[in-house]
């Protein structure tokens, strides 16, 4: 690692935060960031390396802790940020922070609260709580409880004690809300340690992570229904005249007719796999229905067609069948 | 060789250019600043983009697009006629025509621009909007994120000051929150966060689904066209609420009218879920950027949607902060990418100012991760840039194959904040051919360069060899080729566009179409008697009857447009 303050062009360890705005400022000009970019990078390196320094005398001239209720010792962010404030408005802010906490262990405590979303609701949308700095309170306090309710803080070697602490069905659910009002149902995290925190409680809760805005196409699945639909209407047209007439051309265009339908298949197979899936299904529960429909125009009578019928049953059950099957793999499959 | 400034908005567009005076708007042939980003046909197959577009939104809507810039780098396809358009396409047809308003109104030709883009854009949406430039005819020299843009709009005059902004840009269809620092001259973007389908016309939407609960069964039975004109006299509504506390509307279709109200107070309770939305990216722009809402300075309003009173509020409550709104802010936008136009060309009079700017999100490569049992389990996301870290920035990381003697390693990219790479967008892939001696590991580094325009790209090097392979998306649905896009600009230039000198004059008929579509009984006729004569003066082909005729049938139709709303 170069030295920050040589990079700089600042002579020895400073700990004045406008000087060293300065001069990152200075020698930025001097630079096309977007022409030099390793020239830009070892500047932003050492910008932000002197400024973690000034951050850390800081801390280490108040040497006293900072107790966030929870004695979990995570979110520096929050400790540096409440360090610079004077004294009287922190107490203020720690008597808040208190409330929060006290609240929330509360509800925490109780299965009827903690398992109605209403519970939860009132007090995340309390209009003394509105402003964003008490947001921000709010969700670091909830998630410190949560995480220590559920043992995120325990040595994992003691695994014994994780069993016992296991969220009921009706918590799991209510929590759905809880992560969606702090967005933890997103994939948007960036801080590492609150990225394991979150994909902690994520597991603990099964709660599924939304993408915001997904768009539902239909557009692949009712196309491929339509195709399987005049595919079968045509390839068994075709199979039935080559079988009742002995026509060869016939036989052909019907195989023509379902490789291509096979293709069809396989690329709907590629844009979406669960919707192949079911309609694979369907493509055999539609087979024996054309299958029923072809022979009783054939025989010209449903007379000695029940064995047909029972084709048609066993169709519409395999059907159920593979399509469950898929579901059962691909689930596998998508979990690893 | 004149360098433009494009903010390419989801319901409308400007376009503006540095000058010595500083940032200047370019009026369309309407003499308007706001270019509605809408597309659509004629009745006489021709191309007509903006106000006339819009027009026909009501009144033709299965030939007529607008709010493509969501699709944007997806392979939805748009009809008009006989042909499809991908959103690239339609976006490449309003820059189009933004850029032939700036040839006619700079007298000169313009070929380079800085377009404007969401911060929350990624990788494929980015190139698409390269890709409509092209398209369009314009090298575009480099996009800009809206927020960072509407901070030069407003930050360039207070560069000796130290501040901590915050830039909360709501417009028609997205909803971008950014961080940023003024010092010594320098703005630096400290975090930037967004919902991507938040916007004003989801208020609107609001607002047509309550008139649809006024309207009752009938709802559900509307033909397309009047449920174009029903959301279109919602937004009227919307916007009149700034000024009144009530208001009335009247809505006609073929066989009934009905009256509609919408009050503050229902308006209050109806968009109460969406005004809920507001907070999240707030709370999260803040916290990545190290900060509490405290230490902000100064709050910036931009898009048309945060003129809406109960947003002001809301935002004020969550900041406890005024914010402030000097300039238009349906304008900030595009005359912060002037400003960043003028910086691009380093402009005399901006000389003194450098601004650094973020990526928004998280990109990383696709790993495997060795488990106690000696396995090894896949899907794991491994990021190589941090969100928010300060741009250009390029990092390397190296992997290794995980067994012995691979002979190749397939590198999957992705962008997004979760553990696991099939919560995250794939980028692209990477097929890497290693030539190992047996039995051994072969490593390589991964090397992710973000530009300052935010582009990526992916260079791998095998250690034992040195061979460096670079990202080519493939396999990516989103991206067009650069082959792709040459056939595409060169079928756009065939299109027949409807004449701009005339688009002055068809912006009134279609208005008045669609006047005559929206009323009902006698009022109809009249209106079809004006069609008609306007018509026949067309037809004259003389410049000034036309123009006298036009401008008077012109403040005739507002004031039966008027009409409707009370």
């Amino acid at each position: 690692m170069h030295d920050p303050w040589i990079i700089l062009g600042i002579d020895g360890p400073t700990t004045d935060l406008k000087s060293i705005k300065k001069a990152y400022a200075a020698r930025l000009r001097a630079i096309d960031p977007a022409k030099d970019i390793s020239g830009f990078m070892a500047l932003r390196q050492a910008y932000e390396q002197a400024q973690q320094l000034v951050e850390n005398s800081n801390i280490e001239a108040l040497p006293w802790e900072y107790d966030v209720g929870t004695g979990s010792g995570f979110g520096s962010l929050y400790e540096v940020e409440d360090i610079r404030q004077p004294e009287d408005e922190f107490e203020s802010k720690n008597e808040i922070y208190r409330a929060l906490d006290a609240r929330a262990r509360e509800i925490l405590a109780l299965t009827n609260l903690r398992e109605d979303p209403e519970a939860w609701r009132a007090f995340f949308e309390d209009p003394a709580y509105a402003s964003i700095d008490v947001q921000s309170d709010l969700e670091h306090v909830v998630r410190n409880l949560l995480l220590e309710t559920f043992g995120y803080f325990q040595d994992s070697s003691q695994n014994n004690s994780q069993d016992d602490s296991k969220p009921s069905r009706r918590f799991k659910k209510t929590a759905r809300y809880v992560f969606n009002y702090f967005g933890w149902d997103q994939p948007q995290f960036n801080q590492s340690f609150t990225r394991d925190q979150v994909e902690f409680l994520r597991q603990k809760f099964k709660v599924p992570i939304v993408s915001a805005g997904d768009d539902i196409e239909f557009g692949p699945a009712f196309n491929f229904l339509s195709a399987v639909f005049v595919y079968l209407i045509l390839i068994s047209a075709c199979f039935y005249y080559a079988s009742a007439n002995q026509k060869g051309f016939w036989l052909i265009i019907g195989l023509i007719l379902s490789a291509r339908a096979l293709t069809v298949y396989v690329k709907a197979w590629i844009v979406d796999r669960d919707a192949a899936l079911s309609f694979f299904g369907g493509l055999l529960f539609l087979g024996s229905l054309g299958y029923l429909i072809t022979s009783v125009m054939r025989e010209g009578s449903w007379e000695g067609r029940l064995d047909v019928l029972y084709w048609f049953g066993a169709g519409a059950v395999g059907a159920g069948l593979i399509w469950l099957v898929g579901r059962v793999i691909l689930s596998l499959i998508r979990r690893r | 060789m004149t360098l433009v400034a494009i903010d390419l908005g989801t319901t409308n567009s400007l376009i503006a250019v540095f000058t010595e005076k500083g940032s200047e708007l370019i009026p369309n042939a309407m003499g308007e600043f706001l270019t509605p980003s809408a597309v659509g046909l004629n009745n006489a197959n021709e191309i007509v983009v903006g106000v006339e577009a819009k027009n026909r939104l009501v009144t033709h809507p299965e030939k007529t697009h607008a709010r493509f810039k969501r699709f944007m780098g997806t392979n939805k396809d748009f009809k008009l006629g006989r042909k499809t358009y991908r959103a690239e396409e339609l976006s490449a047809m309003v820059l189009r025509s933004l850029k032939s308003d700036a040839e006619r109104h700079l007298g000169t030709k313009v070929q380079r621009a800085i377009i404007s883009v969401p911060a929350y854009f990624n990788d494929v949406q980015r190139k698409a909007t390269y890709a409509a430039g092209e398209m369009a005819g314009l090298k575009v020299e480099r996009l800009i994120n809206e927020p960072t843009a509407a901070a030069l709009a407003y930050g360039l005059n207070s560069k000796d000051d130290e501040n901590t902004f915050i830039v909360i840009d709501l417009g028609g269809g997205t909803f971008d929150v950014s961080i940023l620092e003024i010092f010594e001259g320098i703005m630096e973007v400290r975090s930037s966060a967004g919902d991507a389908f938040l916007g004003g016309e989801d208020f609107t939407d609001a607002i047509v689904k309550d008139f649809g609960e006024q309207i009752g069964s009938d709802f559900e039975a509307l033909s397309p066209s009047a449920r174009a004109n029903l959301r279109d006299l919602a937004d009227r509504a919307k916007k009149g609420l700034s000024e009144k506390d009530a208001v009335k509307i009247k809505f006609n279709t073929k066989s009934k009218t009905y009256e509609l109200d919408l009050s503050r107070d229902r308006f209050e309770e109806i968009s109460k879920d969406l005004i809920k939305k507001l907070r999240l990216p707030i709370q999260r722009a803040i916290s990545d950027a190290g900060l509490r809402a405290e230490n902000i300075d100064r709050v910036v309003m931009v898009g048309g949607a945060t003129r809406m009173d109960i947003v002001r509020q809301h935002i004020t409550r969550l900041l406890k902060l005024f914010p402030e709104h000097r300039l238009d802010p349906d304008h900030v936008i595009a005359l912060g990418a002037a400003v960043q136009a003028g910086l691009v060309d380093r402009h005399e009079a901006l000389e003194d100012v450098v601004m650094t700017d973020v990526c928004p999100f998280t990109l990383g490569t696709e790993v495997a991760i060795e488990l106690p049992n000696g396995q090894h389990e896949g899907g794991h996301f491994q990021p190589v840039i941090e969100r928010n870290t300060v741009i250009p920035v390029s990092r390397v990381v190296t992997n290794g194959t995980i067994r012995k003697g691979q002979r190749e390693v397939t590198l999957q990219i992705f962008q997004g904040e979760s553990a696991w790479v099939r919560d995250n967008v794939p980028l692209g892939t990477l097929n890497v051919k290693l030539s190992p001696k047996k039995d051994e590991f072969e490593y390589f580094d991964i090397r992710f360069t973000y530009d300052v325009s935010g582009i990526l790209e992916v260079l791998v090097t095998v250690h034992s060899s040195q061979k460096t392979e670079r990202l080519i998306l493939e396999g990516n649905p989103g991206a067009l080729s650069k082959a792709e896009i040459d056939k595409r600009f060169k079928e756009l230039e065939k299109l027949k566009v409807h004449p701009k000198d005339k688009a002055e004059n068809s912006a009134v008929m279609s208005r008045l179409e669609r006047a005559y579509e929206n009323q009902l009984g006698d009022i109809r006729q009249v209106i079809q008697r004006r069609i008609a004569e306007f018509s026949a003066v067309l037809e004259t082909q003389k410049e000034t009857d036309i123009a006298l005729m036009r401008d008077e049938l012109m403040k005739w139709v507002e004031s039966i447009e008027n009409m409707d709303i009370f």
